[in-house]
């Protein structure tokens, strides 16, 4: 049982990871094409 | 691992936007901040010459005790202002410190300059007296390599030599060997670790499609992906030519 819920814990950070990952890219490619305009 | 998904997805999911929101928060609200701090500067600056202007007038004590406030703000911002240049210019190349492209370019100007004070006159002097064509061949081989003629680039001013004719017609041989790159004639593949080809000077940048002169204070640290022979070459290929963009800080003030 507490496998399972160290199991749920690695997901919920690799998942806030990923999605925070996302958003810096996201945010990085967004810049980068306004500078490139300029 | 699929199960575990399956019946978390959507504690996944939340955490997912959790992350991206927090990290998208961060980041963007450290761009206001600093055009924030950025304005605060500009004005305390204005503020600052205006207060010195003041003190020639005024009495030094009034001057020096007002602006206090004004001061300190100011510090406190330029302290930040070099950690959003950097974050601006991360993907470009820094911004200049001096002594990086000025020493490259010096070390390719004496690259460039080292052939050319060769003895060049010399077996031009010695050449009358030994008509020996063995000693000629000897003495073209020791004194005058076959580069030192093409950095001359005008072998027509010089004056005639025995062994003239050979030299003159390598020369077209060899800029021939260089083949044509990816965007044609005048311009020429870089070989990582390796020089220009002869009389390719001009640094381009495939992703940004920037191309730098030798002027270009950033043409030391950019590492060439194509040479070009010259500008008109470089913008054929759909090049253009890096120009320093002005200071955001001088526009709108001054």
């Amino acid at each position: 049982m507490s496998w399972l819920i160290a199991q749920v814990w690695i997901l919920l950070l690799a998942a806030f990871m990923v999605g925070s990952a996302a958003a810096w890219l996201l945010h990085r490619t967004l810049p980068a094409r306004s500078k490139s305009v300029r | 691992m699929g199960w575990l998904l399956r019946h978390n997805w959507l504690w996944a999911l939340l955490a997912f936007m959790l992350g991206a929101v927090i990290t998208w928060f961060l980041l963007v609200r450290r761009g206001p901040a600093q055009a924030v701090a950025e304005q605060q500067t500009r004005e305390a600056a204005e503020e600052k010459s205006e207060v010195l202007v003041g003190a020639g007038v005024a009495a030094a004590g009034t001057a020096a005790a007002a602006p206090t406030r004004h001061f300190e703000e100011p510090a406190e911002q330029l302290r930040e202002e070099p950690v959003e240049a950097f974050d601006q210019t991360q993907h470009e190349a820094p911004p200049a410190a001096d002594a990086g492209p000025v020493t490259e370019v010096d070390r390719e100007e004496t690259r460039a300059a080292d052939p050319v004070p060769l003895p060049m006159p010399e077996p031009v002097e010695n050449e009358p007296a030994q008509p020996n064509p063995t000693t000629a061949v000897q003495a073209k081989a020791v004194a005058a390599p076959v580069f030192s003629r093409r950095m001359d680039a005008e072998p027509t001013n010089a004056e005639p030599t025995l062994f003239d004719e050979p030299v003159a017609d390598e020369v077209p041989a060899e800029t021939d060997a260089v083949p044509p790159g990816r965007y044609g004639v005048g311009s020429a593949e870089a070989v990582p670790h390796q020089g220009p080809p002869d009389g390719f000077t001009i640094k381009g940048n495939v992703q940004s499609k920037l191309f730098h002169t030798p002027d270009s204070p950033y043409y030391g640290r950019t590492r060439a992906e194509v040479w070009f022979r010259t500008e008109a070459d470089a913008e054929r290929a759909g090049f253009t030519k890096y120009v320093r963009k002005p200071r955001k800080s001088a526009s709108p003030g001054k």
